[in-house]
């Protein structure tokens, strides 16, 4: 078992998907396997980067990731991370994260 | 009246006193939604002000894309694709990276479809593929699908529908299948080679396909519904999925119906494939194929109408848009009128403007209104009286 809370960066397979409870929030369900493997607990910030862009989630331990190892909400989070090659599916990076990002975070350098 | 929350465009929903009865959350969250604003670079005008200095970047702008349009009624949807032709001008909605190429193989009759209301009586069957409705279509699976007892499903789930559902992870609608149907997890192109091995009476990487067609063959009427997973998952190439359709018909009726997008996508894609031959992401000024995505590039002007791109695109995308000049037309709030130079707030299709939007099945629904004000086509309008 790895140590997530010592590891530097490690790959992991996000799904993008919808759901009306969590659209606004930075929240990312994270599989039970996958937790269990990096030793993620319920509530850790989560960063996940992918070209260039990095997005802080909430992670969430959860059922409805089963299958795959992150499943974070379609929106402005998941938009940052997407590309019109991989708007469902991609490999990310992951590590530890600080504080959970907000819209406000990314609107305002714009 | 219509809820115009999602292509479901339930009509049982009744607003009293205030309140909202029998929309689900999501349609609650789009008929509340909170109101935008007139504004010029952020600052509050009246939407008179709003609409004249619209008009002058639109009657300016020598590259205009305009983009959205999902969310609209039909007939305004229809003069803004008349001002994309005035302006010789880039046209596109979310359907050219959502659900739209599952439109034109229904459209080209590529694929054998029906009605949801087809659906509700007489579907056996229920396959959602890449699809989760609980959460994209929060009432499909009571209205039309699974739960209701209609026509020649009197028994309902508990006889009368088998749910099934193909997924790349566990979804709350695939959680529903594993326990009275059957969900198979896995890549859809592996699945889609299981069902053919399954019909030649061989084992695939799925051998639980082979009870979803024993299932199948117990019924005359089934039906597959295609997701956003399911477009994405077969990579633009959809004919192994077609001959799987096909060949899924020799042995008992089955229909395919796309799942999940915005209340009027379908409208905006017909009426784009009656006009140009395309169903969406045309260049009036070349005759050719470009989608927003591309197209915003080389853009002066984007004319963004009942849509986020912000919010549900690319980051570039809103790069972009927030360096040219930006006018978003919209019912409510959202991250793009933050970055637009100028917003102009119309009312919500179904509440304060009327006119017709056509279902995820093609069915076209005629909204009711119950209230007058600022409408899609009425800020359209006087967008193509300038130019
Ligand atoms: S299912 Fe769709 S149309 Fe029906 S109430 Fe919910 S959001 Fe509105």
């Amino acid at each position: 078992m790895l140590n997530f809370g010592k590891f530097l960066k490690m790959e992991a397979r996000v799904v993008v998907a919808r759901d009306v409870l969590n659209e606004e929030k930075a929240v990312a369900l994270v599989s039970k396997d996958f937790a269990e493997r990096v030793s993620l607990k319920n509530g850790q910030p989560l960063k996940i980067s992918r070209n260039k862009n990095s997005v802080t989630f909430r992670a969430v331990i959860s059922e409805f990731a089963e299958g795959t190892d992150i499943v974070i909400p379609a929106g402005f989070y998941a938009s940052q991370l997407a590309d019109f090659n991989a708007f469902k599916q991609f490999t990310a990076s992951i590590e530890v994260g600080d504080e959970v990002d907000t819209v406000d975070d990314f609107m305002n350098d714009r | 009246m219509i809820c115009t929350g999602c292509s479901c465009l339930c009509d049982d929903i009744v607003i009293r006193d205030g309140k909202i009865f029998h929309a689900c959350r999501k349609g609650v969250k789009h008929l509340r939604a909170e109101k935008a604003t007139p504004s010029i670079n952020s600052k509050p005008v009246s939407i008179e002000e709003a609409l004249k200095a619209a008009g002058k970047i639109v009657k300016n702008a020598n590259n205009l894309v305009i983009f959205g349009l999902d969310t609209i009624p039909c007939e305004a949807q229809e003069k803004a694709i008349e001002l994309a032709e005035a302006k010789n001008a880039v046209i596109d909605d979310c359907s050219s990276f959502c659900l739209g190429d599952f439109v034109e193989l229904i459209l080209k009759k590529k694929v054998p479809t029906a009605t949801l209301d087809e659906v509700r009586d007489k579907a056996y069957v229920i396959l959602y593929w890449g699809s989760n409705p609980h959460q994209s279509l929060p009432r499909h699976m009571s209205r039309f699908t699974y739960y209701p007892r209609s026509g020649k499903r009197q028994r309902g789930y508990e006889e009368d529908r088998y749910l099934a559902v193909v997924d790349v992870r566990m979804s709350e609608t695939a959680k529903l299948a594993k326990k009275g149907g059957r969900f198979v997890m896995g890549n859809d192109l592996d699945v889609i080679d299981s069902f053919f091995k399954a019909m030649e009476g061989k084992a695939g990487k799925h051998p639980e396909v082979a009870a979803i067609l024993k299932e199948m063959q117990k019924a005359d009427f089934n039906v597959i519904f295609g997701g956003l997973g399911l477009r994405y998952g077969l990579k633009g190439d959809y004919s192994r999925f077609v001959e799987l359709i096909e060949k899924l018909n020799e042995i008992s009726r089955v229909v395919f119906i796309p799942a999940g997008f915005h209340a009027n996508m379908r409208g905006f894609n017909e009426l784009m494939f009656k006009k140009t031959g395309f169903i969406n992401a045309y260049d009036f000024s070349s005759g050719e194929r470009i989608t927003f995505g591309e197209a915003v590039k080389h853009a002066d002007t984007a004319l963004v109408i009942g849509s986020d791109p912000v919010k549900s695109l690319p980051p570039y995308i809103a790069a972009r848009l927030a360096e040219i000049n930006t006018v978003v037309v919209n019912p409510s709030q959202s991250l793009t009128a933050r970055i637009a130079k100028v917003v102009i707030p119309t009312s919500i299709s179904g509440v304060g403007q009327g006119g017709t939007m056509v279902r995820s099945d093609g069915l076209t629904v005629e909204l009711e209104p119950f209230e007058e004000s600022v409408s899609d086509a009425e800020v359209i309008i006087s967008l193509l009286e300038v130019v």
